[in-house]
């Protein structure tokens, strides 16, 4: 099965700016009464532009997944039960942000007695940590949205599944089925591309117009069946292991 | 410079005498190129722009009508995906091995791409 997080979205990155939103609150707090706030206010908007371009490429890669996974949908391969868990991954970590992190300094703070100024800073950054928060949580419920609308429709019946048979029947037909053939998906640029690998024989391999021929005739015998999916898979030829002579 | 050029390239990479495994990579990356810039300029995209970029080339190969394109597209349709993962093979993965018979291979399919649109240019 087609892996669709061949490149990992995991909520490391924006867990890092979490954690140095909730760093900031708790020495805000732990130096109440002797911060001087002008100090403060580099920090906080190097920070919040840290956090929009996190919460950019966050979206990127969301975005990206969810392309693939309508991509791998359309092909024929049902991928998004993948997105649902990384989409899960992610909810654990910003609810435990949002109930067990930032909750508790907000008690915190209500409790302490601090200079008005100094509560006004640990308001804004709580506020600015809240609203990171809210907009990690809005792209990933996003995603586990559209993976369950996915995962609802209905898988076209022409698809790379299919081109996959056809390449195989038109590999028998040309008395060129090898024992095994793998179909895999690599990603070619921000897409993802099915490979059948074809192990043929060596001096085959070695023969460029005869091999050349024969994946033109490959090509002719899927066109004749279903023209959208000739050229649909990318074909990789690879020498067939030789066996080695038996040792005693 | 044209498409064209590259394709000179990548068969004078292969023909590089004592050539190398580097060598089979170059001339699997100017083929696939070759063909990438050929098919651009048939379907008026600029690949020196965003709107020209490998998917956008991709996409217009795959919308072209097949029962009207001339040869050369639905060749370049054939092969495109094969050109394209054997590219970036050459190009990104440094630990998987790119043989000369791979290279030949990818040579002679973007050959087979330009002879087809050269015989319908006549």
């Amino acid at each position: 099965m087609a892996r669709l997080a061949l490149d990992p979205f995991t909520p490391e990155q924006p867990l890092k700016v979490a954690q140095q939103y909730v760093s900031l609150i708790h020495n805000v707090l732990e130096r109440r009464n002797e911060l001087d706030t002008a100090q403060v206010r580099p920090v906080q908007t190097a920070l919040e532009l840290i956090a929009n371009r996190v919460v950019a490429e966050v979206r990127y890669d969301a975005e990206r997944l969810m392309y693939l996974a309508e991509r791998a949908a359309a092909d024929g391969f049902a991928v998004h039960e993948q997105l649902i868990e990384v989409a899960a991954e992610h909810e654990a970590e910003i609810k435990r942000l949002g109930n067990d992190v930032i909750r508790e300094y907000k008690a915190l703070a209500r409790k302490l007695n601090m200079p008005p100024k100094i509560a006004a800073v640990v308001r804004e950054v709580t506020e600015a940590a809240e609203q990171f928060q809210d907009e990690w949580l809005t792209i990933i419920r996003q995603m586990r949205h559209r993976a369950l609308a996915i995962g609802r429709r209905r898988t076209p019946e022409v698809n790379l599944v299919t081109a996959g048979e056809l390449y195989l029947a038109a590999l028998a037909e040309l008395d060129e089925m090898p024992d095994s053939v793998g179909l895999t998906p690599r990603i070619a640029g921000d897409m993802i591309v099915y490979e059948m690998v074809v192990p043929v024989a060596a001096d085959l391999m070695a023969d460029t117009p005869r091999l050349a021929a024969l994946i033109e005739a490959l090509h002719d015998r899927v066109e004749h069946m279903a023209p959208q999916l000739c050229g649909s898979l990318a074909l990789r030829f690879t020498p067939l292991a030789v066996a080695g002579p038996d040792v005693a | 410079m044209s498409p064209d050029h590259y394709l000179s390239l990548a068969r004078e990479a292969i023909a590089t005498p004592a050539g190398a495994e580097r060598h089979w990579r170059a001339a699997t990356r100017f083929a696939y190129d070759a063909v990438l810039l050929l098919v651009a300029g048939a379907v008026g995209l600029d690949p020196a722009t965003f709107a020209g970029n490998t998917r956008a080339v991709r996409e217009a190969l795959a919308g072209a009508n097949t029962a009207d394109a001339p040869a050369f597209i639905k060749l370049a349709r054939r092969h495109w995906n094969t050109l394209w993962l054997a590219s970036l093979r050459a190009e990104r993965a440094l630990d998987d091995t790119v043989s000369e018979a791979e290279a030949r291979l990818s040579v002679a399919l973007a050959e087979r791409v330009f002879a087809a649109r050269a015989a319908g240019l006549q």
